[in-house]
């Protein structure tokens, strides 16, 4: 596979090798002590069609912070998912992500640079083809006493070796947070983009709004509610893909041994003709659980449960999936 | 029903069920000794009539707050307090038995916050008087709160909030020592009193990132000093 071989060649490891010492060696008396994390699961998912799957989850997590003097710092996090599903011909998948992030403030702002490199050598669960996307991010933020205000440029593109839908996307997202309280914050974010799909010469532009609210309710519960209008224009065929989206959160610690969390999604996607109204739709929702429980801050027995359902005009494209995972983690 | 059984037990005067005549003496005690409080006897009266305590429980109730108030300890201190058993419907003596404890934890505080300069000072606002009885009823040492005093004497107004958030600190299983070590840098941050709830989200953030508490407290010490919010803290802690 292409990308496997990519990434297994010897300079790609000749590179990564030095970037991971130049990084570790810059500021080592600076830095937090990293967080590394193995986990190791059990999972059982179900699906409508094809037949349930029962398999293994592996994951492992590095985290890392290091500060430059007072007003800056960089800060990797590396992470990757590998899931073998013995009992239906062996089936691999796996996920990896790799993100940096430059951080430096001044007096009331805050300007900050951010790359990452996602992948998947063998496809994910989602029935993701293998890929590699990396991205990019500069933001700049104006702090207030009670209000932020951001702006930011970002982009990625997405590889994909087995199929024909690489694309490029480059956006401008200008946000503005109110947060006189920490019971109540609320903000607002509008987003303008191009993706251009290299292999197929088509342009979308995108725009979205976004509108959130979260805060804290007592000491131990916080939430966050967030809605979406967005709308993705097709230039060559005129096709049209208006959206609108929510989502909500809810995390409980009552106690430093327990967290809980709660999020639920909804999401109508409707499929415009460049001349004709509504030519199909999808909805979509679902809600996802997880709870841990750790005895001594480095051991944690973890429960994750999820279900999502669709709904769409093609009866094809409707379905259901609930997946129930239980595993340990360990942090070192 | 009730009112029913009573008046063929308790024979009432002309002026009607609310005039028992064994209590009229009573009521004379209650017009007598609420014309020798102070200030807020109305409150109390009031309080008391919307209440359905027998007179005998109402005299001794005000007899209480004659006492208290004769002790120096406001009668606004011990009002919330009256209020509430009344709003819930506690009975006289449970209300009692209460409004006893109350006092004598605002007489220990009160004690208690005359040890130090710091404590004086709080002790002129009745709020933070009544946080530090309220402190002592929940079972928090001497040593702690003489400490969380002294820690205060930079930011006064930060003395409930911050000592809210050490009960929170406690209750959520972290010790006393980086809970005080915490509250400190706090207290002289420029974070606004009213976001010193928002350390515990960081805190419960840290743990869902597998970061210990132990390991995140010092390193919300070491920005407490550049930010001056909660939101800017997340940014560099994580």
């Amino acid at each position: 596979m292409d990308l496997l071989k990519i990434i297994s060649s010897r300079r790609w490891r000749w590179m990564a090798a030095i970037f991971m010492l130049v990084f570790a060696g810059l500021f080592p008396a600076h830095g937090y002590a990293p967080t590394l994390l193995l986990g190791v699961y059990g999972q059982e998912l179900f699906f409508g069609e094809p037949p349930d799957q029962a398999g293994i989850r592996g994951s492992a997590l590095l985290s890392w912070r290091t500060l430059m003097g007072e007003n800056a710092s960089l800060a990797l996090y590396a992470r990757s998912i590998a899931e073998y599903s013995p009992l239906r011909n062996g089936q691999f998948y796996d996920s990896h992500t790799l993100a940096l992030e430059a951080l430096i403030r001044g007096e009331g702002r805050r300007v900050s640079l951010e790359g990452g490199l996602n992948g998947s050598g063998y496809g994910t669960i989602e029935d993701q083809a293998p890929y590699l996307r990396p991205d990019w991010r500069i933001g700049f933020e104006r702090l207030g006493d009670d209000a932020l205000s951001s702006v930011a440029y970002s982009g990625y593109y997405l590889y994909q070796p087995s199929g024909s839908d690489d694309a490029l996307f480059q956006g401008l997202t200008a946000g503005l947070v109110v947060d006189q309280s920490v019971r109540l914050r609320y903000g607002m974010e509008v987003l303008g983009g191009w993706e251009f799909w290299t292999e197929q010469d088509r342009n979308d532009l995108l725009g979205s709004l976004k509108a959130s609210a979260g805060g804290l309710i007592g000491y131990f519960v916080d939430w966050g509610v967030a809605a979406q209008l967005g709308l993705r224009w097709s230039q060559n065929s005129g096709q049209r893909n208006p959206y609108v989206s929510l989502d909500t959160e809810w995390a409980w610690s009552p106690h430093r041994q327990v967290s809980l969390e709660l999020g639920a999604f909804a999401r109508e996607d409707l499929y415009l003709g460049p001349a004709t109204g509504v030519e199909s739709y999808k909805f979509s929702t679902g809600l996802d659980f997880r709870g841990d429980w750790t005895p001594n801050d480095r051991l944690y027995v973890v429960t994750e449960l999820s279900t999502a359902c669709r709904f769409a005009d093609d009866p094809q494209e409707n379905r259901w999936s609930a997946t129930a995972r239980a595993g340990v983690e360990f942090s070192f | 029903m009730r009112r029913r059984t009573l008046s063929v037990k308790r024979p009432f005067a002309a002026g009607g069920i609310r005039f028992p005549r064994p209590s009229f003496i009573g009521l004379l005690c209650t017009a007598l000794l609420v014309a020798s409080l102070p200030v807020c006897a109305q409150s109390v009266e009031s309080a008391l009539a919307r209440s359905r305590y027998s007179q005998d429980h109402k005299v001794t109730i005000i007899t209480l707050f004659t006492e208290t108030a004769e002790s120096d300890i406001p009668t606004d201190l011990l009002l919330p307090k009256l209020e509430e058993g009344i709003a819930k419907g506690i009975p006289a003596p449970r209300v009692l038995g209460a409004l006893r404890r109350e006092a004598e934890n605002l007489m220990q505080a009160r004690a208690l916050m005359l040890h130090s300069e710091e404590g004086k000072r709080l002790l002129a606002d009745p709020a933070s008087w009544a946080r530090t009885a309220n402190l002592m009823a929940v079972g928090v040492s001497i040593e702690e709160i003489e400490e969380l005093i002294a820690l205060c004497n930079r930011r006064i107004e930060g003395f409930r909030p911050a000592t809210y958030l050490y009960v929170a600190l406690l209750e959520w299983g972290l010790g006393r020592k980086p809970a005080l070590d915490l509250i400190g840098p706090l207290l002289v941050s420029s974070i606004p009193p009213d976001s010193y709830m928002g350390v515990m989200d960081l805190l419960a953030g840290g743990r869902r990132r597998r970061i210990p508490p132990e390991e995140l407290v010092p390193r919300i010490q070491r920005h407490l000093e550049h930010a001056n919010s909660i939101k800017e803290l997340e940014k560099w802690i994580y």
